[in-house]
């Protein structure tokens, strides 16, 4: 993995090699960074997709079916 | 091998055989409802099917899963000695005998009732004892699980207790106000039926109590998967839980809203007025949060790792998941089968709606499709996580997992979708065979047909499942010790936690009152003013 | 790096649109119950099931289509162990049918396919479910619940006809015509 530390951490690179944990937790931050919104996006997504085929169902096979009860 | 281990597996290996017996059993069934022969069908012989198979997944397969599970959960998130081991033994002993006890009239006829009874059809009267000691065996467990995080919590005062062992503990809560309603069912009426004390039931009260227990005791089947999900998906990943506050906060919602809806399973009954229905259909829908919410964080939990292993843009990181990793794999699997599952029992939940779907295949379609399909994924990914810190060797095969696990999901959703079309067309349920010369019956076979081709590769995956556990016997042993079992770090471990999420005390209260309010009045109806009870029907004599 | 409250504020987030969707589902549901009157069948009445051939209403020369002295079509169908009295009711299309069941025995429950008719038959309550069919032909309506070893072989027919095609005998009722 190469991904280089970012600057925006304070004191990431304290030494020319940084230890593993060290590594873990700058990567770790520079993900967070971006996360959720793939998250929002995809869940976002499966729920209105989710919603809208409840609706089609609701339209176009429930209603037809007509008043019981 | 440690004796807890030992525990958890005697567990495991009994679920699973359970469960590869009634796959089998389930193909079989398939193929008497479909155009296609089926070798010694008949009436009887399929009701007797339908029992053990049902009984079998929802009573052993789960049950067992659970309670090894959890004390595999027990040992490794609180890394102290399980307390109550010997208790911990006697349970799985009375268990096992109580699944001897009930399938047996299965097996000899005297007891085709489904596992979900139907009073005033009464049984072999060792059918219902058999279920109770499996319950009662359940029980134990649970005061195991609740002793284990007790003495914990006393030996880290003031630490949060780790959120694998947390959710654990939520189930075994939930599922001791859960069995109430069927253990009164049975304790009260069906078994002094079985026994000849009483000559009639109370149908409507029967059917109350049974739906008491009947929703919540999918959420008991369905908490090891969300376990998985928060606790061993995203250290699988190779990232950390998003958030473990959200993780507590969805075990406690599960806790709460799991119990008071299952009057939705009641809709289409005469016994109750619509404001209770409407009640419980309203809290239904408070139940769908915390999946919805459990889908948000874990999705954030996978784009975090995905991101950490260079994944970029909007939704690059999924590519660049570790999807050969069987558990991400299982919950990538999962969750797309739980978007038709969770899909379906929206419209099952919808009130008004569930007369287009009540009794049809269509809820035959949600319930394998959420437990068999999401549920069940999840427990294969679970067994293939913790069976080598069981059994001390690695697994012989990741590519022979894998496949099982996409044959799953494959024969799951064949199986399925189009039961879900039939159940709309209106072909209903817990029927041997189709009279396909009708000519609105003869439309539905080729759908039938494509149904039992899914059935097949869910028997196939099922056998595969039971080769790559029992291959772990020929695995080599490995050279150096397997690196300890470790659950997935969150990105902030919780440090100072309030001590609502930390236990259940104030919750329980809560799940009282809900109750009260949900179940208080369409219970007591049946005692304030008894309607007329039904004459029992024995179907405990041999078929003929 | 993001803190423990950044990321429960994305929660909260999401939360809330969790939040709207199940607002829409739910006032969906209460349109359909309200403007439609589609409802779970919740007719609360009892009946001593061991005592049918004693009650005015479900005695067998009682059962099938009748037209009311108010002009109300109402249908009454005994289900038992294993079959339906009668096994064919005969209704006209475009009017509103009141159907009403029982079980002198064990649960049974009925659908009709193509339509939102379904309910639970439960020995010591009447099921009652009223709706309008639109489609004329002959509809299935098996028992759809688990009455025991002969359940597959328990179903009716409710065969639609169009209004010029019902025609109540004096009485006001009317049977499945013969084929």
């Amino acid at each position: 993995m190469t991904t280089p530390v970012p600057d925006s951490v304070p004191n990431a690179v304290p030494k020319p090699v940084p230890s593993p944990e060290r590594w873990e937790e700058a990567r770790l931050a520079d993900a967070l960074r971006e996360t959720p919104r793939g998250a929002f996006a995809l869940s976002g997504a499966a729920v209105a997709l989710l919603l809208m085929c409840w609706f089609a169902i609701y339209v176009f096979v429930f209603l037809p079916r007509g008043g019981v009860g | 091998m440690r004796s807890v281990d030992r525990l958890a597996l005697a567990h495991l290996q009994l679920a699973f055989a359970a469960f590869v017996l009634a796959c089998a059993l389930g193909l079989w069934q398939m193929l008497a409802r479909s155009p296609w022969p089926a070798p010694g069908f008949t009436p009887s012989t399929y009701f007797q099917s339908v029992t053990a198979h049902g009984a079998a997944m929802a009573y052993v397969l789960t049950t067992f899963f659970i309670m090894g599970f959890g004390y595999f959960t027990a040992d490794r998130a609180l890394a102290r000695p399980l307390p109550g081991l010997r208790l911990a033994w006697a349970g799985f002993w009375l268990g096992l005998l109580g699944v001897a006890m009930a399938m047996a009239p299965v097996a000899l006829g005297r007891a085709s009732v489904l596992y979900t009874f139907y009073p005033p059809l009464t049984a072999s009267v060792w059918f219902y004892l058999g279920l109770v000691l499996v319950v009662a065996a359940s029980w134990i467990w649970c005061a195991v699980m609740i002793l284990a995080m007790r003495g914990w919590k006393r030996a880290n005062p003031g630490q949060a207790v780790p959120l694998a062992m947390f959710a654990t503990v939520a189930n075994a809560i939930m599922w001791v106000w859960t069995t109430a309603g069927v253990s009164a069912e049975l304790v009260f009426q069906v078994i002094p039926a079985a026994l000849g004390l009483v000559e009639t039931i109370d149908v409507g009260l029967s059917r109350t109590l049974f739906s008491w227990t009947l929703h919540a005791i999918v959420y008991f089947w369905l908490f090891p998967a969300y376990i998985a999900f928060y606790a061993m998906a995203p250290r699988a990943a190779g990232g950390r839980l998003y958030s473990d506050t959200m993780g507590r906060v969805s075990f406690v919602l599960f806790l709460l809203y799991s119990l008071p809806v299952g009057m939705h399973h009641l809709f289409m009954d005469p016994e109750h007025s619509t404001g209770f229905k409407f009640l419980q259909m309203t809290l239904t829908v408070l139940v769908a949060v915390p999946t919805l919410l459990t889908v948000f964080t874990i999705a954030a939990s996978f784009e975090l790792a995905g991101r950490m292993r260079g994944g970029r843009g909007l939704l690059g990181w999924i590519v660049a998941l570790p999807w050969r990793e069987p558990m991400v794999l299982a919950t990538g699997l999962a969750f797309f089968m739980l978007f038709f599952g969770g899909g379906g029992g929206l419209v099952n939940m919808s009130y008004g709606m569930n007369a287009m779907v009540h009794n049809t295949s269509w809820v035959t379609a949600h319930f394998h499709l959420i437990f068999g399909g999401t549920v069940v994924i999840m427990y294969f990914a679970i067994a293939y996580d913790v069976w080598p810190h069981l059994v001390g060797r690695p697994a012989p095969s990741l590519r022979l997992q894998r496949a099982q696990l996409w044959l799953w999901f494959i024969g799951m959703m064949t199986m399925t979708l189009p039961w879900h079309y039939l159940g709309l067309l209106g072909q209903w349920r817990r029927v041997a065979q189709f009279d396909y010369s009708n000519p609105i019956i003869a439309a539905w076979a080729p759908w039938v047909l494509v149904s039992v081709l899914g059935g097949a590769v869910l028997l196939a995956s099922a056998l595969l499942f039971a080769w790559n556990l029992w291959s772990f016997r020929h695995a080599p042993a490995p050279a150096r010790p397997l690196a300890p079992f470790a659950f997935a770090q969150a990105v902030h471990e919780p440090r100072r936690i309030p001590a609502a999420l930390n236990g259940f005390g104030m919750w329980n209260a809560l799940v009282a009152v809900l109750m009260l309010a949900a179940y208080g009045y369409p219970l007591a109806q049946f005692f304030i003013s008894p309607p007329p009870s039904a004459l029992v029907h024995r179907v405990d004599g041999a078929p003929p | 790096m993001k803190s423990e409250r950044d990321i429960l504020r994305t929660e909260l987030q999401w939360t809330l649109a969790v939040g709207a969707a199940a607002g829409v589902v739910s006032l969906a549901i209460l349109w359909a119950s309200l403007a439609h009157l589609i409802n779970p069948p919740s007719n609360f009445e009892t009946i001593d099931p061991a005592a049918l051939h004693l009650s005015d209403e479900f005695t067998e020369s009682n059962l099938g289509t009748r037209v009311e002295a108010d002009g109300e079509v109402v249908t009454r169908i005994v289900a038992t162990q294993f079959a339906f009295a009668p096994s064919c009711v005969l209704v006209p299309a475009d009017r509103p049918v009141t159907m009403r069941l029982t079980s002198p025995d064990v649960i049974h429950g009925v659908l009709v396919t193509g339509t939102n008719v379904n309910t639970m038959i439960v020995p010591g309550y009447v099921s009652q479910v009223r709706a309008t069919f639109r489609t004329t032909g002959d509809l299935l309506m098996p028992c759809h619940e688990y009455c025991g070893i002969g359940h597959s072989q328990m179903w009716a027919v409710v065969q639609v006809v169009p209004a010029e095609r019902f025609k109540p005998d004096a009485q006001g009722r009317a049977a499945c015509e013969k084929r």
